[in-house]
């Protein structure tokens, strides 16, 4: 699945519209509904967060701390803040799977566990929400648009499976991590920078991926179109059909 | 001795050639078009033996390594005495190749040592002596003189 490179979709038409009291859960149901094709930096207190949107869905989400559907998880469970539209790079290829009905029903589940339920959806709206929690969430998992190429199981990955994830700036500085970081950061920079002077001497440009298989791991790097270096670290009986689809390895 | 061995490689389609560098980075064999001549082969060696270190610090070497380009990937397989390296297009069919990467690992991993020494002595010009050469470095070609 491709993405545009960069998207300039922060129309001048409409109303700049301040809400006092609406929920991020609200303000996610709505740019779903409008099919919204949108970036939107997040921000609460000193957290900040992304949530990429493309045809009416959640298909990125980024936070300090992680990416994909824990870090739209993550910001979900911030109650207060602002939501502003943005243009950042887009990711290579979406991060999340989930629809955005099943992000909304796990973000109420794990508030409904911390005990902490302040969710608060539109009047008009909370119907929906409510018989969305009662459908068997297993149904909802997955978007019913799995690429053809892929097997279901291999959509399963997600960033809880990994070991490590960092993803680095072209200059080097960390910009998302779980893990490990400190030690996986060097030996992906180190060896991403080593296969693309190796392509070189071969006469073969644009270096693309790495997959490296270890007996008890393996080890992916994806250079995105932003220049930033993806890691990755994971067990090695890991399901990684759908990190090679996406990585084209 | 290798470079017939490694001929097998292109029996696989999208095989561009292959060739196969010791632990240290030393050229031990090579079927590849001309174009890639020993001294770019034996640069690209010391960065594999570079990658191969960086990414194995402190935990077990690695039993295959793949690199993708916009059109070619770049196979390594390491093998006791080595790495036995396949340059493919983006197309090949992998597990043919990794069959192939299999059995022809098999057969050249015994050869390595020797080969290397073979070609480092033809690759890299010796320095100016004026003692005699060594039986070792006369050779022709990978071939005792």
């Amino acid at each position: 699945m491709s993405l545009p490179a960069d998207r300039n979709d922060t129309d001048d038409d409409g109303f700049r519209v301040s809400l006092e009291g609406a929920t991020l859960p609200d303000f996610v149901q709505m740019e779903c509904l409008a099919n919204s094709n949108r970036v939107f930096r997040i921000t609460s207190g000193h957290r900040i967060g992304y949530m990429f949107f493309n045809k009416g869905q959640v298909i990125h989400a980024l936070t300090g701390d992680h990416v994909g559907e824990s870090a739209a998880l993550e910001i979900l469970k911030w109650r207060d803040g602002s939501v502003e539209p943005c243009n950042v790079g887009w990711p290579d290829a979406p991060t999340i799977g989930s629809t955005w009905q099943n992000l909304l029903i796990l973000s109420a589940q794990a508030r409904d566990e911390s005990g902490n339920h302040r969710l608060v959806s539109f009047p008009g709206n909370r119907n929906v929400v409510a018989a969305q929690r009662a459908t068997d969430t297993t149904k909802l998992a997955k978007r019913e648009e799995p690429p053809m190429s892929a097997p279901p199981s291999s959509q399963s990955l997600s960033l809880a499976q990994f070991q490590a994830f960092v993803r680095l700036d072209p200059a080097g500085k960390i910009v998302s991590a779980k893990g490990d970081s400190e030690e996986f950061a060097p030996v992906a920079a180190y060896t991403a920078r080593l296969a693309e002077l190796i392509g070189n001497l071969l006469g073969m440009d644009g270096f693309g991926s790495l997959e490296c298989s270890f007996p008890k791991e393996r080890v992916f790097l994806h250079r995105e179109r932003s220049g930033n270096l993806v890691a990755i670290k994971l067990p090695a009986e890991a399901e990684v059909g759908a990190l090679r689809e996406r990585f084209g390895i | 001795m290798i470079n017939p061995i490694l001929a097998a490689m292109r029996d696989v389609d999208g095989v561009h050639g292959s060739f196969v560098v010791t632990r240290a980075g030393a050229l031990a064999g090579k079927d590849l078009p001309a174009m890639f001549d020993d001294a770019v082969l034996t640069e690209v060696g010391r960065r594999i033996a570079r990658l191969h270190e960086g990414l194995c610090a402190g935990r077990d070497d690695f039993d295959q390594c793949v690199m993708r380009f916009a059109d070619h990937k770049l196979y390594l397989r390491s093998i006791q005495n080595g790495f036995l390296c396949a340059l493919t297009t983006n197309t090949v069919n992998t597990p043919a190749l990794k069959m192939a990467l299999t059995l022809t690992a098999r057969r050249v991993d015994p050869l390595i040592a020797d080969a290397a020494a073979g070609t480092v002595s033809r690759s890299v010009p010796p320095p100016p002596s004026e003692s005699p050469p060594s039986r070792r470095q006369a050779t022709y070609r990978g071939h005792r003189a």
